[in-house]
């Protein structure tokens, strides 16, 4: 497989502060790649890195073979970005930011600009300082999209976007993956990451903390169990795997580590389950439970 | 709850907010003048030197830029100060009325906060009603100072002339800064809602030049400085022009705050008209995109450099005699052996003309940073320009645009005199010495150049190094400071064309400190983090 982006060891320190420690990150071609954390845990920092708009203090970055530092305007050319606060011109009316944008972008379709301005619904006579952060979104998105490049980076695309525009959005990048592009997509809103990535990484305080396609992680998380018994199964909340127990009568939830599955199941059996549901955690649930989890629950 | 809830909470934060740029703005204007008028006494001690400057008046040219020309018989140093002064004074509270009503209400509007503090408990105009009052407030401050401070720094100016100077002054204040609240009201940008105000200011100005240039009242009428004036302060004060100022500032009020109560947050009354869907060919590279971001702000300065050229050719001869017998004002002039008092005179215009072009570039330099900041760079750079060609178009704009601002002030300051003078040679002259200031000007784009790649956070030094050089320039030579000070300064490696005779050297090294620093700049903004 063809590597396009390799990460190795990346530190980034703003003074004594370490915004980036030790990230390492691949994208190969044809890849779409979720890039998951909450505001300030240095997505923005590691694609600014990548794009060789700051520059790394430790560790290896490589984009397509270059290092991305001193290749960065040959690594522009082949690469469509879209930042997380869009700021344009407030004099120039949108379709004209368009245009400055995908012509000095170089390989630039105009076909695919008009319809994608119809398609997202913008005004391109408008002059950009009316629009609303989410037209302004749209204004990067475009351009993007229009742009002839091998990999996509979007860092928080929909976080201004209403949800018909989130999911024309999500169609757009649906056909960049049919066309066998490489997508980096930084997000937060986790449905969306769920939906389209292959891959995903969970960054936390500068470090990856998680990272694995979506099966993997769930295999190495927690099922959630909703389960109604005759009798009462009370002495499971005593397991160690055994994490969130809520009782309710005879129902119980609660959420069990993959290795503990097969005991509870016995345990849930012999106790006469009358009805038993159970799934795999949602990506929100993977998420959430290595952000709130409190000193001893950390995964 | 009223159309006016909440307004003396919104009154309370705006002081708050505006208390530093304000106040800033009062005792500038206010103190400032106060000060300039304090050597009156001692320049012009006889009744004779007093009657001397008030031949100035006679010149037309003198005459539209200074006042109407009341008590020109009797010329105490009241009239002087009022016909001399009032005028700039006036104009100064106007435009800090225009941008404080702005900065207050069209500008919170577009960005977007008006929209939090009026989906509070306030009420549809208090925004409008709040900074009104300020800005009255402002005014009035103003007055006071200049009313309690006149008598007290010259002797024997009365209480009822500095009172009908004070009140003439917040008169013209008030009024500019209550048409800017109905242009704010009516314009959808805060862009608009002062260039509009201060179009309007400008055409005050010129309808009494010309009234008072060509003596016609009803040109006067026509402008709120020349009602101010028409209260003659220190000569025989009228107090019936308050009535045109009361009745035009509650006219105004009233429709700016009806407008206000009809319109929608963030609407205008004149629509914005919608743009072209496409960016044309000149937009989509890289120099004509900053070119067309730069052209009001190029525009403007230019506007300035022309009429600030075209003034001084017009009053360089009649100024150059009241030069000759005005032992103070010599000081400031460039001095050489063997040079007429007009070269003298033209050196030192020229000087000032560098800091002007001075200001334009540094304004260019400056807002590459400010893009960088807004993340409005970094889309640019992502696009594959390279950085130093990013910095480039910034350099060409400032260079060759400050070049033009030269060339335009030599042109007007040239063809005037040399027509004045019916000499060819002269015209040439001045020309040439506008245009010789290049390199000094240039070497604040080379510093800023440096600074940009070296150390970005310290980009704003630039302005504090401008500021203390055109300080010294201008305040300098009173002073006397020690010479290596002013020495040190880039305008005073140019030699003082036309006084003193041009030289290659100067330039030169001028110049190769510029194209050092600019060098220095380009290399090492490849080098560093993007500000974000």
């Amino acid at each position: 497989m063809n590597e396009l982006v390799k990460l190795e060891g990346v530190s980034k320190y703003f003074g004594k502060h370490a915004a980036l420690e030790h990230v390492d990150l691949t994208i190969q071609n044809g890849e779409t790649i979720g890039f998951l954390g909450p505001n300030g845990s240095g997505k923005s920092t590691t694609i600014r890195v990548m794009l060789g708009l700051l520059k790394k203090s430790g560790g290896e970055v490589k984009l397509f073979g270059k290092d991305a530092w001193t290749g960065a305007v040959d690594i522009h050319k082949r690469v469509a970005y879209v930042p997380g606060d869009v700021n344009v011109w407030p004099n120039l009316t949108g379709g004209q930011v368009i245009d400055v944008l995908g012509k000095l972008h170089g390989k630039f379709n105009e076909e695919k600009r008009q319809q994608l301005i119809e398609r997202f619904q913008l005004d391109p006579r408008k002059k950009s300082k009316t629009y609303s952060k989410g037209n302004r979104q749209k204004l990067a998105l475009i351009t993007a999209f229009a742009s002839e490049a091998d990999l996509y980076i979007f860092d928080e695309p929909t976080s201004g976007l209403d949800p018909l525009m989130a999911s024309i959005f999500r169609e757009c990048v649906r056909e960049l993956k049919h066309e066998g592009k490489a997508v980096l997509l930084s997000s937060h809103i986790l449905a969306e990451v769920e939906e389209l990535c292959d891959r995903v990484s969970i960054i936390k305080e500068g470090k990856i903390i998680e990272s694995g396609t979506l099966e993997e992680l769930r295999h190495l998380t927690r099922i959630s169990i909703t389960a109604e018994t005759k009798e009462t199964v009370a002495s499971l909340v005593e397991r160690s795997d055994v994490h969130q127990w809520e009782a309710d009568g005879s129902k119980v939830h609660f959420y069990v580590d993959v290795e503990g599955l097969a005991p509870v199941m016995q345990k849930l059996a012999a106790a006469g389950v009358v009805s038993l549901e159970s799934r795999p955690p949602t990506l929100e649930e993977i998420f959430l439970r290595h952000y709130e989890s409190k000193a001893g629950e950390a995964g | 709850m009223s159309v006016f809830t909440g307004t003396g909470t919104l009154f309370r934060i705006m002081i708050r907010k505006e208390r530093v740029r304000l106040s800033i703005w009062i005792v500038s204007i206010s103190v400032l003048f106060l000060l300039s008028i304090l050597s009156f006494p001692e320049t012009y001690p006889t009744q004779e030197d007093r009657q001397g400057r008030a031949l100035l008046l006679e010149s037309p040219a003198l005459r539209a830029m200074a006042g109407p020309g009341y008590g020109i018989e009797n010329y105490t140093f009241g009239a002087m100060i009022t016909n001399e002064m009032f005028l700039y004074v006036a104009v100064a509270a106007a435009f800090m009325s225009i941008f404080m009503i702005v900065r207050n209400t069209r500008a919170e509007e577009e960005s977007g906060l008006s929209e939090l503090v009026k989906a509070g408990a306030v009420g549809r105009v208090s925004m409008s009603a709040a900074a009104f009052l300020l800005m009255v407030l402002s005014n009035l401050f103003i007055a006071v100072i200049i009313i309690i401070g006149m008598p007290y720094t010259i002797e024997g100016l009365s209480w009822e002339g500095a009172s009908a100077f004070g009140i003439g002054v917040a008169g013209v204040g008030i009024m500019f800064g209550t048409i800017s609240l109905l242009m704010a009201q009516v314009s959808e940008s805060a862009g608009a809602a002062s260039g509009i105000s201060s179009a309007l200011l400008g055409l005050a100005f010129l309808f009494r030049a010309v009234g008072d240039v060509a003596s016609v009242d009803a040109w006067r009428w026509l402008s709120p400085i020349g009602w101010g004036q028409a209260m003659r302060a220190f000569v025989d004060e009228r107090w019936w022009p308050l009535g045109l100022f009361g009745g035009g500032i509650i006219l105004l009020a009233v429709a700016a705050i009806y407008v206000d109560y009809r319109r929608d947050d963030g609407a205008g009354v004149l629509r914005v008209q919608g743009g072209k869907a496409r960016a044309g060919g000149g937009l989509t590279h890289l120099l004509g995109l900053q070119s067309f971001l730069f052209r009001w702000v190029f525009l403007s300065w230019a506007a300035g450099a022309a009429l600030y050229g075209v003034a001084m050719g017009a009053i360089s001869e009649e100024a150059a005699d009241f030069f000759a017998d005005n032992p103070i004002g010599e000081d400031f002039l460039v001095q050489a052996e063997g040079a007429t008092l007009a070269e003298s005179l033209f050196a030192t215009y020229m000087a000032f003309l560098a800091m002007l072009a001075a200001g334009y570039a540094l304004q260019v330099m400056t807002k590459m940073l400010r893009e960088e900041k807004s993340g409005r760079g970094e889309i640019l750079l992502v696009q594959s320009v390279p950085r130093p060609r990013w910095m480039l178009d910034y350099l060409l704009i400032s260079c060759v645009g400050s070049f033009m601002l030269l060339v335009i002030s030599g042109i007007g300051a040239g063809a005037l005199y040399g027509y004045y003078t019916d000499s060819a040679d002269g015209a040439w002259k001045v020309f040439f010495a506008a245009i010789a200031q290049t390199p000094a000007v240039w070497v604040f784009v080379g510093l800023a150049a440096l600074l940009m790649g070296l150390w970005p956070k310290a980009l704003s030094l630039v302005w504090l190094v401008y500021t203390a050089f055109t300080l010294i320039g201008l305040i300098g030579p009173l002073l006397q400071l020690p010479e290596w000070v002013s020495d040190i300064s880039p305008y005073a490696q140019i030699p003082g064309v036309p006084a003193e005779e041009w030289t290659v050297w100067s330039t030169v090294i001028l110049l190769a400190v510029f194209a050092v620093f600019t060098v220095v700049g380009m290399y090492t903004i490849r080098k560093r983090d993007l500000v974000i």
